[in-house]
């Protein structure tokens, strides 16, 4: 056999150097199998999705536009069409769950009849309990989706599922949790709050506010009941809610919270008071002139208050300092404060024109319209 | 008549064509981003186009410039647009856009609105 021949003959660094070769061959070789392979699975997925969206769009698109022609369908349509629906879907898990992201795809765009009968059809074909099996998933993004899925199709008995994830240590199943149990419980949409431990992140902050601005004002919480929430979270934000949706009747106790033992709670309160413009707690609010100068943020809510509940002389005397602050946003906004009220005008432009050329800059600048 | 629909959400531009070919108003052409959708007027005359206002490429907005000072037809315009965005439906409106619908909506209430439009 000439190949071991030479193989026997070769010295030691030519058959490391072969032996190297075939390794590497083997494995490009093996890496190419792979991709081919993933590529064909992958080409295999598309074609199936592709062709499974289009036979269930056209029902769909049938289910839809009749419901939107007639008030009702007749019923045997109905089942005939659902029928047809279980025919194609079957019992993949694969069919399933791409006819529910198209349902919730849709109902997202469409109102009237047309949504509700993309969750009468949910219902029909107990789609429901794929979402629920979904909810007990190992994959934490699947639980996440099935969170989804039963909000938008407002499966009322979820609730007490979704709020054991609450408690995950994954902070989007959490999230997800804390949006679901809002949109569910439409009549409290934030009792769970109670027992909540985690964070308040910005996300669910976010969200939530943007849910509760869709509600009838009457269904809102009180959010001053969260003032004193173990969870410091859960208390800035009913703080932050409280501005927003402008619950006057909380002003003494947020008035209270200035004393708080927690400085982000005497902030986010000073803020809340500033944007709800209560102005009967100066005294309170005076409390803090010390501590808030290492915050800029903070420093310009308590211009912004100090500015509107003082008397001008005290004003003046109140405010002088801030326009010597380190921070430009706050030097301004002492100075617009002074400047903008007639009372304080005069006594503000000596004291801008003694600090030299930082206050006549922010004098220029106040001056200047395109800049306002 | 002639309807072009320029949306990027396939389930929902596939029910528009259902139900617009349902009540006879005409043959739809479809475009799943702005840029096919120039393409597609640059080419051919609508008798209407309803757009959405995010779409890949260029915008519903854009498109409506397009279609008033580019091409300088009169072609009625839809345009889709979320809830909370009335600000750009006023714009819309500014630079040539002949009625809008807000997401979610009736296909009921689109195809009276569809009807409306190509009767004038």
């Amino acid at each position: 056999m000439p190949f071991f021949n030479a193989w026997e003959s070769s010295d030691r660094e030519t058959r490391l150097i072969l032996t190297l070769a075939a390794i590497f061959f083997g494995m490009a070789v093996v890496v190419v199998f792979i991709l081919l392979i993933s590529r064909v699975r992958k080409n295999a997925i598309a074609k199936r999705t592709e062709a499974l969206t289009q036979a269930l769009q056209g029902i769909l698109n049938s289910i839809i536009v009749n419901a939107s022609v007639q008030e009702s369908i007749p019923r045997s349509a109905f089942e005939f069409q659902i029928q047809q629906i279980r025919t194609i879907v079957g019992k993949s898990s694969f069919a399933k769950q791409l006819l529910i992201s198209q349902l919730i795809r849709l109902k997202k765009n469409l109102t009237g009849t047309s949504a509700d009968i993309l969750r009468q059809l949910y219902l029909s074909l107990q789609l429901q309990q794929y979402s629920f099996t979904q909810l007990r998933s190992f994959h934490w993004y699947a639980r996440a989706r099935a969170m989804r899925e039963l909000t938008e199709m407002q499966i009322v008995e979820s609730a007490p599922l979704i709020e054991k994830a609450l408690s995950s240590r994954n902070t989007i199943l959490r999230e997800e949790a804390f949006i679901s149990l809002a949109n569910l419980r439409s009549t409290k949409p934030l009792s769970f709050l109670d027992n909540y431990h985690y964070p308040v992140t910005a996300w669910m902050q976010l969200n939530a506010y943007e849910l509760l601005q869709k509600l009838d004002p009457r269904q809102l919480p009180d959010f001053c009941q969260w003032f004193d929430h173990p969870n410091k979270t859960v208390s800035l934000f009913a703080v932050r809610m409280t501005a927003q949706f402008k619950q006057y009747s909380s002003a003494t106790r947020l008035a209270a919270l200035l004393k708080d033992s927690e400085a982000d709670l005497r902030y986010a309160a000073l803020k809340a008071l500033t944007d709800l413009e209560v102005m009967d707690y100066l005294s309170d609010v005076k409390t803090l002139d010390k501590e808030i100068w290492s915050s800029p943020e903070y420093a310009k809510s308590y211009i912004q208050y100090i500015g509107h509940a003082q008397h001008p002389r005290q004003k003046v005397d109140a405010l002088e300092k801030f326009l010597r602050h380190d921070d430009y946003g706050v030097r301004f906004a002492a100075a617009e404060s002074l400047l903008n009220d007639e009372s304080t005008r005069a006594q503000g432009e000596d004291l801008l024109r003694a600090a030299g050329e930082k206050g006549e800059a922010l004098m220029r600048h106040l001056s200047e319209p395109l800049l306002k | 008549m002639k309807i072009l629909i320029c949306d990027d959400d396939e389930a929902l531009v596939s029910m528009m064509r259902f139900k617009f070919t349902k009540e006879n108003l005409g043959e739809v052409v479809v475009a799943p981003d702005g840029r096919e959708a120039k393409n597609l007027l640059r080419s051919t005359e609508f008798d209407l186009v309803i757009t959405d206002i995010h779409m890949p490429f260029h915008s519903g907005l854009e498109l409506t410039t397009f279609i008033r000072e580019e091409l300088k037809r009169d072609t009625p315009i839809i345009v889709l647009s979320a809830e909370g965005l009335e600000n750009t439906v006023l714009q819309a409106f500014e630079i040539g856009a002949n009625d809008f619908i807000t997401k979610p909506f009736s296909p009921s209430e689109l195809a009276v609105r569809v009807k409306r439009i190509l009767k004038r």
